[in-house]
């Protein structure tokens, strides 16, 4: 196993390509407020000061105060419009089109600039592809690691665990999901849809609890068997069936659809990590150890797949944006006032000839998922480097 | 005598992007038209790197042949320089002109093809036979090689044969082509002693037949007596010593030969600590770390091991084994298939004394290893009884055994496989600690580890090391202060030196002879080496096919053997 940490330097030059635009799309997340925005980052005029970028209303306040003066002193922002900004004069306006405006990228329908929408959209982007991730990776982590170890043996649990875990699956599941009666007590979606998720984990660790009336339970065939039925039903389909059901979209709704995407993959490749390592001697050793299954599971098999598991993340969170875009192209994603790099593109259907459209948001979406490629190849060459090298020796 | 392969000055080194290793270090050899040569040494001394060479088998882009000459004899009397040689001539040289029989029979052959086919290929690639020749070719290269089934073997698959018999199809199949020059690179270690025996009887009549010269790779000296011409000692990449075998054996030269001639137990002579290489090394640090000063009277006879043995034997067994069956099952394809059942080891009975080191030997699908992992519970046994000190430990649930974990703890053979490597060592040797909340605080578990390392002769330093950082022996070493941590009172060692090299196995086995007085540990070593269980074992324990074939003490399995088959044994074993 190699140890050597990974340092920029050591990197090839396409990873470092790579791993510069990922810092470029995540300075735009960040910090998008201050690059883009139709008030200054920062103003002082006699007694007014502040930050508008950060807290506008001090600075509406002034302006309707003392109208069409500018402050003594403020600091623009680069880009003088904010992803929702709406410039009247200029509607579907090509790059460099207008002498004086300054829509570097030109402007979309609904008169918006569209690079700031870029800029606006990479939040989106990231926040979905990285969020939803991490969800399904711990959904996907704990439920393949628990599939892989207990296959083939099955687990020793009580019966009303079992009846417990069903009652959750089912009557939960439905009444959290679509049962109208439930939501009215939660009224939130997004909190419905973590409760089912923890509820589910809670209800899967209940079952390695033994209790007075015992029998064997095959986790592996449960697993592996929802595993299935999920990966049946195309993604698309099953998005398409909850959102017409639970309403508009936000961000952290469409996050946890996306992971919903996403667990069944990771817990596939999960169960079969584990089923590899679980096959090595230093775990019997450990069993023979009296160490228990938790802690065989945590301290002996994950710390031996966490490769396998970032190469995961970095393909999955080139998927999940990929998903997202397509998703808003569809126009089933967020609601059209909320700027995404799928809606931008969507536009351009309607409006063929505004190539602008279709080009700056497509070339985004485009080469972060492929700076997301690179990263996870490289993660992934540098695992099988290391195997062949000790191969030699 | 015509030379067939010269090498003169070859080195060999790796690169793998930061350094520079280099494996064989300017050796020089020759091989004469139908001699066996037989090079030996210990495992990482570049003796299958330097044959690997002669094939031009090792990736080009990663490593540097240098030589001054590396010469080769051919058929037709042509004079090949092996280095110079174009890449599409390599084939003709491989197979035709030089054969090659690896360690591994099990995963050497493709086991979608059948046996006979993958032998004819060789032969209808190089152009020797034609498809309608080719199976009476075949079939009579298996008789040669002592496969006398041979019909059936061409038709089979890899699966459907033993170990010993795909060995044979992989001597058939070097040998399919005439070569003038075979090498063998351990061919029989994976092997039964028994099939060992039958394996290295076969190659040397063969050679012998067909006039053919062998390069013979072995880690041990014992089983090249029989068989080789010349002996060349491999160390850390050089020849230390190059001489007839009778020459090597009677009078060698170089210590480290001096060293792995006795660093093996003998078989008719029981001994109180085994010699090991730093006794004929002077390396210093060694010494210090194993103070294992040979005493004058080495030799334990007959009449003091019983004696010692009938004190120990007096007191209440520590662990009682009664009707024993364990057997695995194997599902079929479709659940309406029936499931096969294997018993693996069948109404087994026997007890265990405390201080006592009682020997499992048998054959590899004896059932040994499976009694082993029966005992501490990492297999459930289908029927009979396992006592500890009067508690019944065969159907207690698995959370109430765990308690008992600690009292019955396993060595495993593969020192590379039986520690995690992302964990450090002191972090191995402390988990057990914390998993049954052994002594009062972290401070004094850590000093506790310190302790452990410091007994297994393990430095101080070594807590914050990965396991990729240290040797095998020293990583067994890890593995046993691991079972040690616990304060067990039984200890099963499974095949736990048998992965290591001869020197390595001496100081494991010297160290486990004195952990044994200091721990005061009842052990049950389970091993296919008779001269170890001579050394280490106390009584012996035969098994075959699952049953108990015979228990004794060592001097009376060993001297009068009453079954056939423990006699079969003792003779296999290579002196």
């Amino acid at each position: 196993m190699n140890k050597q940490a990974i340092t920029f330097k050591s990197m090839p030059f396409n990873m470092k390509v790579a791993v510069g635009f990922i810092s470029l799309v995540l300075l735009f997340a960040i910090a998008g407020r201050f690059i883009a925005n139709d008030v200054p980052i920062y103003y002082s005029h006699k007694d007014w000061k502040g930050f508008p970028a950060m807290n506008k209303t001090s600075f509406l306040a002034f302006k309707q105060k003392n109208e069409d003066v500018e402050p003594d002193f403020q600091i623009l922002p680069l880009i003088p419009y904010s992803a929702t900004s709406i410039d009247y004069k200029h509607s579907l306006s090509k790059p460099g089109q207008d002498v004086g405006s300054r829509h570097l990228l030109g402007t979309d329908t609904f008169n918006r600039d569209v690079l700031a929408g870029i800029i606006y959209g990479s939040r989106t982007a990231l926040l979905i592809g990285i969020l939803s991730n991490i969800l399904a990776v711990i959904f996907g982590l704990f439920l393949g690691s628990l599939s892989g170890y207990y296959s083939s043996v099955g687990v020793v649990t009580g019966r009303q665990n079992f009846i417990f875990l069903l009652m959750i699956e089912i009557l939960l599941g439905y009444g959290l999901l679509y049962n109208p009666y439930v939501s009215v007590y939660i009224y939130n979606t997004q909190v419905r849809l973590l409760l089912f998720f923890i509820l589910t984990i809670l209800s899967v660790y209940m079952l390695l609890r033994p209790q007075r009336k015992n029998f064997r339970l095959d986790i592996d065939l449960l697993i592996t068997k929802s595993v299935e039925i999920f990966q049946s039903v195309p993604g698309l389909l099953l998005l398409l069936g909850i959102s017409a059901v639970t309403g508009t979209m936000d961000v952290v709704k469409l996050t946890l659809l996306v992971s919903l995407l996403r667990w069944p993959g990771i817990t596939r490749l999960v169960r079969g990590e584990v089923i590899k390592v679980r096959q090595s001697q230093f775990i019997e050793s450990a069993k023979s150890l009296g160490v228990t299954d938790w802690r065989v599971i945590a301290k002996h098999i994950l710390p031996n797949i966490t490769r396998q598991i970032i190469v995961a993340f970095a393909f999955g969170v080139a998927s999940s944006i990929l998903l997202e875009a397509s998703l808003s192209f569809l126009g089933l994603g967020l609601p059209p006032d909320q700027v995404t790099w799928g809606m931008l593109l969507s536009q351009s259907r309607t409006n063929p000839a505004a190539w602008w459209l279709a080009i700056f948001p497509g070339l985004m979406i485009s080469l972060l998922i492929l700076a997301c490629y690179t990263v996870g190849n490289y993660l992934n060459n540098r695992t099988g480097e290391t195997s062949s090298k000790e191969e030699i020796i | 005598m015509d030379t067939l392969l010269d090498i003169n000055n070859l080195s060999v080194s790796f690169n793998n992007g930061q350094s520079n290793v280099t494996a064989v270090k300017s050796i020089s050899f020759q091989i004469y038209k139908g001699e066996i040569v037989c090079l030996v040494g210990e495992s990482g001394s570049g003796k299958s790197v330097a044959a690997n060479s002669v094939m031009r088998l090792l990736d080009e882009s990663k490593t540097m042949v240098i030589a001054e000459r590396m010469s080769f004899m051919s058929k037709s009397g042509e004079c090949l320089d092996i280095l110079q040689l174009p890449k599409d001539k390599l084939p003709g040289l491989r197979g035709q002109e030089i054969g090659m029989i690896f360690q591994e029979p099990m995963t050497s052959l493709n086991p979608v093809i059948k046996c006979g086919d993958q032998v004819a290929e060789g032969l209808l690639i190089h152009g020797l036979e034609s498809t309608h020749s080719v199976k009476d070719k075949v079939l009579e290269l298996f008789k040669e090689v002592g496969l006398d089934d041979s019909k059936r073997i061409f038709d089979s698959y890899p699966h459907q044969l033993s170990g010993g018999q795909k060995q044979r199809i992989m001597i058939a199949m070097a040998m399919a082509c005439n070569p003038s020059l075979l090498i063998a690179d351990e061919p029989t270690t994976a092997l039964d002693v028994t099939v060992q025996k039958k394996i290295l009887e076969a190659l040397k009549e063969l050679c012998r037949n067909k006039g053919m010269a062998m390069l013979f790779i072995s880690h041990d000296l014992n089983i090249v007596k029989q068989l080789a011409d010349k002996i060349l000692v491999m160390f850390k990449g050089e020849i230390v010593e190059q001489g007839s075998t009778l020459e090597v054996f009677n009078h060698p030269k170089h210590p480290y030969t001096k060293g792995l001639l006795s660093c093996r137990p003998p078989l008719k002579t029981k001994l109180r600590i085994l010699p090991t290489l730093s006794d004929f090394i002077g390396n210093t640090e060694a010494k210090k770390l194993i103070s294992n000063r040979l005493p004058d009277n080495n030799i334990i006879t007959r009449q003091e091991h019983e004696s010692a043995f009938k004190s120990l034997s007096s007191v209440e067994p520590i662990l009682k084994i009664k009707h024993v069956t364990t057997s695995f099952t194997q599902a079929g394809m479709f659940f309406w298939n029936k499931k096969k059942v294997f018993k693996a080891i069948q109404d087994i009975s026997f007890v265990l004394y405390p201080g006592e080191v009682l020997g499992l030997v048998g054959e590899s699908g004896s059932g040994k290893s499976t009694l082993g992992r029966t005992i501490c519970r990492l297999l459930d046994s289908e029927s009979g009884s396992v006592t500890y000190r009067n508690i019944e430990l065969a159907n207690m649930p698995e959370n109430e055994f765990r308690v008992f974990r600690k009292n019955i703890q396993i060595i495993f053979q593969d020192p590379y496989a039986s520690l995690n490597p992302s964990m450090k060592a002191g972090d191995a040797i402390l988990e057990p600690m914390i998993v049954h909340k052994l002594c009062a605080n972290k401070q004094e578990r850590i000093e506790k580890v310190y302790s452990l390392l410091e007994s297994v002769g393990l430095p101080a330093e070594s807590f914050h090391k990965y396991p990729h950082e240290f040797s095998g022996g020293q990583r067994q070493r890890i593995s046993i202060a691991r079972a040690l941590s616990l304060n067990p009172e039984i200890l099963i060692c499974d095949e736990s030196v048998s992965a290591l090299d001869v020197n390595v196995q001496a100081q494991v086995l010297n160290l486990l002879n004195e952990l044994r007085s200091k721990f005061n540990l009842s052990m049950i070593f389970i091993t296919h080496d008779l001269s170890v269980v001579r050394f280490i074992c106390d009584r012996v324990m035969v098994m075959k096919n699952g049953r108990l074939e015979e228990i004794g003490t060592v001097e009376q399995v060993m001297d009068n053997p009453a079954s056939d088959y423990t006699r079969l044994l003792l003779e296999s074993v290579p002196e």
